[in-house]
């Protein structure tokens, strides 16, 4: 899934740019934009055993927690932030959303679609909380504390005028979906979007 | 002696001598080194002072107690920084309690607020202050690949 996540950012990121990707890892996605592009990339990483990976790859990362570090960072400080499928998992995703717009010029979030066809159902047949590729934690092992649908996602944006600049809906193995109708039908067929925003 | 307890951690200490005692079987209840932790920090604080001229510690701390980087610059500590070209690294030990993590993060805060190029990592270790002299793995490989990376960046 996250490999074609990653193709999409490094289309969306554009050459000489200041890169802040939240929840980074162990440098996985910097290290690929790296390779093809030339820019200034940094991390933030909650786990400090994976920060010291990133270090130790030569990788510029600081331990930190999206919800508590990110207003140390100047407006706009970022040509682009990035927070890959990592908003559910947040404490106050509404004050971090406003955060990544604040200090950058873009910032590209994805998450899981909890609208989906298959966790609809899931959850309407056998009457359980969903488990998926994309969802793969229990109910009481799960990090992800607020999942939403893509139009909470998109009425969220529009309760704060965060503009959404560019819409990308990924099928369940992270294929971007061509089809314009199940495109149109987006919260219902996509496992998981990707937003690239603006304020 | 008191300062070598500073660069030390207590697991460390617990780990090296706990309450083992120095060449004997029980304890003697005088002024002399019942247990090996005495001994070691004896032992310490005597090569200590062969080596050293006292003086020069009353020179350095009284140097310590001046130095206020912060004050050097209006704003503080972050416009010190303010454009710097350089590539940081911060690395502290859980254990050293003289520069605890806590200080490093307000470094990594003062750099972030100027964009500033940083990298912060914490080592897991019970080596207390003493760990950055040591080899500590974890330590070597995050310098070495923060050197290398930087070499490779500017060309070297």
């Amino acid at each position: 899934m996250n490999r074609l996540d990653f193709e999409i950012i490094k289309n969306v990121i554009k050459e000489n740019s200041r890169i802040l990707d939240i929840g980074c890892e162990n440098g996985e996605l910097l290290k690929f934009l790296n390779k093809g592009k030339k820019i200034d990339g940094r991390g933030l990483e909650i786990s400090q055993k994976n920060v010291n990976i990133c270090v130790k790859h030569g990788l510029s990362v600081v331990q930190g927690d999206a919800d508590k570090d990110l207003i140390s960072y100047p407006s706009k400080s970022f040509d682009f932030v990035i927070l890959s499928q990592t908003l559910q998992a947040t404490h106050s995703p509404e004050t971090v959303l406003n955060e990544l717009v604040r200090i950058s010029k873009y910032a590209i979030v994805s998450f899981p679609n909890f609208g989906s066809w298959l966790t609809r159902l899931m959850l309407l047949i056998n009457g359980v909380m969903p488990q998926s590729k994309s969802l793969p934690h229990t109910w009481y092992t799960t990090p992800n504390i607020h999942l939403c649908t893509i139009k909470d996602f998109k009425k969220l944006c529009n309760k704060n005028s965060i503009k959404i600049e560019q819409s990308f809906y990924l099928n369940k193995n992270g294929k971007k979906i061509i089809n314009p109708i199940i495109n149109f039908f987006n919260n219902f067929f996509s496992t998981s979007g990707l937003f690239v925003l603006k304020k | 002696m008191l300062a070598h307890i500073t660069y030390l951690s207590e697991e460390a200490f617990q780990r090296k001598f706990g309450r083992n005692l120095q060449n004997k079987l029980s304890l003697t209840y005088g002024f002399k080194t019942d247990f090996q932790v005495e001994s070691y920090l004896k032992h310490q604080g005597q090569t200590f002072v062969d080596r050293f001229d006292a003086n020069s510690y009353l020179y350095i701390t009284r140097a310590m107690d001046y130095f206020d980087l912060p004050s050097q610059k209006k704003g503080g500590l972050k416009n010190i920084y303010k454009n710097t070209p350089v590539k940081f690294c911060v690395i502290s030990f859980t254990s050293d309690w003289i520069y605890p993590t806590k200080y490093s993060k307000e470094i990594v805060d003062s750099l972030n607020a100027v964009r500033a190029n940083v990298s912060f990592v914490e080592i897991q270790t019970d080596k207390g202050h003493d760990a950055f002299l040591l080899d500590e793995k974890e330590f070597n490989e995050t310098v070495k690949g923060f050197l290398k990376a930087t070499a490779n960046k500017i060309g070297f």
